[in-house]
């Protein structure tokens, strides 16, 4: 096994761990996450029945799964996404930007905040600034007018200026 | 015959007719683009549809849903990369083709019995509709349950050898769809006192999260596509000499059609499957099977048609039982819930010109999607020079506008974030998403159902074997949960015999005649 591999089995077998657990914390304190909860209620008129079920579904398959990992079962997302031969790291940085961007738009706009971010990324992606500055103008321009202009998806004005 | 011309009246509107030739368009550029699928493209345009009338609306995305089985063969055909999982068995005969100078005639192939498979499974769906409806108007809340649970339960078998992982996602999507208020006693779940998640998680900016924003971080983050040469791209023509000879093959178009319709009407199953059994089935009945897999025409026409074939089968569960058969017909059944329509057996007597205005619609999407290829089809093929970065870039700046406008709220966006990295952090982890969604969908119907039926029968399970449908849909829950150990068990029985007694083994018997 590569590094590459041992360090997916690794985050696999945290995530099913985590998975397991918080369905596990959810069940145990669902009477308690419920407002109003009514424990005398018969147990299909309880608001915990139909959750709670659900919960010990993915408690019982985490722990079926992480040993799965653990015996080496191959990891694979699928046809659901098209998986690419990318670094972590990358992808992460990749979370990172658009996280920046979803909080930057209430304080400089939605305009300005695309307009950034369109440029920011695709230069972290590896193309070049020429691209980068006419994709960005491209992109927001036509978001803007197909969204906000077009489909009347209205923007609180900016914290930090008077623009949408 | 009455309600198909309803529904032709219904769409001969230019907004309906724009939404049909714009997502038939985008259709085939995303079948050709690399690393997007039509579930990526959908959850991202869901959004444009919110100021559009329903009928419009569907006839996008159902547009970007045909398209894309077209154009996914493209790139299997001249690259050997197929667009869509359901191209794989296209590229096995389509590409060895390419390879002797007969790209041309392949791209017809594939695209006239696409275009055959789609016609066939709208004119099914039409046809098979309207009596399925009026049969599960008759069903109550018992018959509901164990509809939506037989839907879950193959959702689950649809993932061979990773049944478990798509239970973990299934649960999760159930759970998910509980947050919110209770529809039956009104009660807060699981919403930790925020205002926004009373109404709980919006589907569609779970499904921008996990499908949209999922995979445009892994687009983003990979290196530059290997760009095919300009040579390769001459040939991606139509090639009128063979505009007919998809005629020649009517046994396998027939066999592929009825398999990739029937298969598609199955929860979660999908084209993939469909196509490689029509193909298998076609390799079986030929008479030079080793032709199969070095350029055999017919390998492509028994594929094309069983994947194109699908949409009919798919859309078939949705309109009549409101049960979605994959992810995206899960998020079309979305465009439905935002219109305030609910898909089921009375939409058939409420709008019945939506219906038939969906039947006429999948019909004319079929002929906008062949007049497309037919003039555009080199241009379309230039879209397999986009780089991937930038593609990614642009998803995400769709999916941020795209959730916000799910209510105008930086709240969705955050949800919509969050169920990104829980899909890469699943995709990482070997857990499909789809099931996510679909148990998202189908929890909704499935809890409320079950507590109706429970309360009816005072809580007991005996309800469900009383009436006779329900307890046919759940001797077909435990036929599907245990068909598998059974197969096995038998396959073991078998294998003991043969090594007790080996003049039983057929293998060795021929050996022995030899």
């Amino acid at each position: 096994m590569d590094n590459s591999q041992a360090g997916r089995t690794r985050v696999a077998a945290g995530f099913s761990v985590l998975l397991g657990c918080v369905a596990g914390g959810l069940w145990h304190s669902a009477p308690a996450l419920i407002g109003g909860y009514r424990p005398e209620a018969r147990f299909f008129d309880s608001s915990s029945f139909f959750p709670r079920t659900a919960l010990l579904m993915i408690a019982v398959c985490a722990v079926i799964h992480l040993i799965g990992v653990l015996r080496g079962l191959p990891l694979s997302a699928g046809e659901d996404l098209d998986e690419f031969d990318v670094g972590r790291g990358r992808v992460l940085g990749a979370m990172l930007l658009f996280g920046c961007y979803a909080a930057l738009v209430p304080f400089a706009g939605y305009a300005v905040s695309t307009l950034l971010f369109v440029i920011v990324a695709t230069r972290f992606a590896g193309i070049g600034w020429p691209t980068a500055v006419t994709l960005s103008v491209l992109m927001t321009s036509s978001l803007y007018l197909v969204f906000v202009v077009g489909l009347k998806v209205w923007f609180p004005a900016a914290a930090l200026a008077s623009w949408p | 015959m009455s309600d198909l011309i309803l529904g032709f009246g219904a769409v001969s509107h230019w907004g309906v007719l724009a939404s049909i030739l714009a997502g038939s368009a985008t259709g085939i550029v995303i079948g050709v683009l690399p690393g997007v699928g039509p579930g990526v493209a959908i959850s991202v345009l869901l959004p444009l549809t919110f100021g559009m009338p329903p009928l419009a609306g569907l006839a996008l995305l159902l547009g970007v849903y045909c398209g894309a089985f077209y154009g996914g063969a493209v790139t299997s055909i001249l690259l050997r990369l197929p667009g869509e999982a359901s191209s794989i068995m296209t590229m096995f005969d389509g590409h060895p083709m390419a390879k002797r100078g007969e790209a041309e005639r392949a791209l017809t192939l594939a695209f006239t019995s696409a275009f055959v498979g789609g016609i066939a499974s709208a004119i099914f769906l039409a046809l098979a509709a309207p009596p399925l409806a009026e049969f599960t108007r008759r069903f109550g809340a018992a018959e509901y349950t164990c509809a939506a649970l037989l839907a879950l339960v193959c959702v689950g078998r649809a993932y061979s050898g990773r049944f478990v992982q798509a239970c973990l996602m299934l649960g999760a999507g159930l759970f998910v769809g509980t947050v919110g208020i209770d529809p039956t006693t009104n009660e807060q779940r699981f919403t930790f006192g925020s205002v926004d998640l009373g109404g709980g998680f919006p589907i569609v900016a779970v499904v921008i999260g996990v499908f949209g924003m999922a995979q445009a971080f892994m687009l983003m983050s990979s290196g530059p596509a290997k760009k095919p040469d300009d040579e390769t791209l001459r040939h991606a023509a139509i090639r009128w000499q063979s505009f007919f000879e998809v005629f020649r093959y009517p046994s396998t178009l027939t066999k592929s059609v009825t398999i990739g319709t029937l298969i598609g009407v199955l929860p979660a199953v999908g084209a993939a499957l469909s196509t490689s059994l029509a193909y298998f089935a076609a390799r079986r009945a030929s008479a030079d099977p080793d032709s199969f897999g070095r350029g055999n025409p017919e390998g492509i026409v028994a594929a094309e048609a069983a994947n194109n074939s699908n949409s009919g089968g798919a859309m078939l569960t949705v309109l009549t039982l409101g049960v979605p058969g994959d992810a995206v017909t899960a998020i079309i059944m979305g465009v439905f819930v935002v219109h305030g329509v609910f898909p089921g057996p009375n939409l058939f007597v409420e709008r019945p010109e939506l219906v038939n205005g969906v039947f006429a619609s999948l019909i004319l999407i079929n002929v906008a999607i062949m007049l497309l290829l037919v003039f555009f089809t080199r241009y379309i093929a230039m879209f397999i020079r986009v780089d991937p970065r930038i593609l990614g870039v642009a998803i995400l700046a769709l999916c941020f506008i795209g959730a916000y406008s799910v209510g105008n709220s930086f709240g969705n966006v955050w949800i919509a974030f969050g169920f990104g990295v829980f899909g890469w952090l699943c995709a990482l982890a070997g857990l499909p998403s789809v099931p996510l969604v679909l148990g998202m969908v189908l929890g909704d119907l499935l809890e409320t159902s079950l507590r109706q039926a429970l309360a009816i029968s005072d809580g007991s399970f005996l309800i469900f074997l009383q009436r006779p449908v329900s307890a046919i849909l759940l001797a077909a829950i435990v036929l599907a949960l245990l068909g598998p150990l059974i197969t096995s068990a038998l396959a073991m029985r078998g294998k003991l015999a043969f090594a007790q007694d080996p003049a039983q083994d057929p293998k060795q018997s021929n050996q022995r005649s030899r």
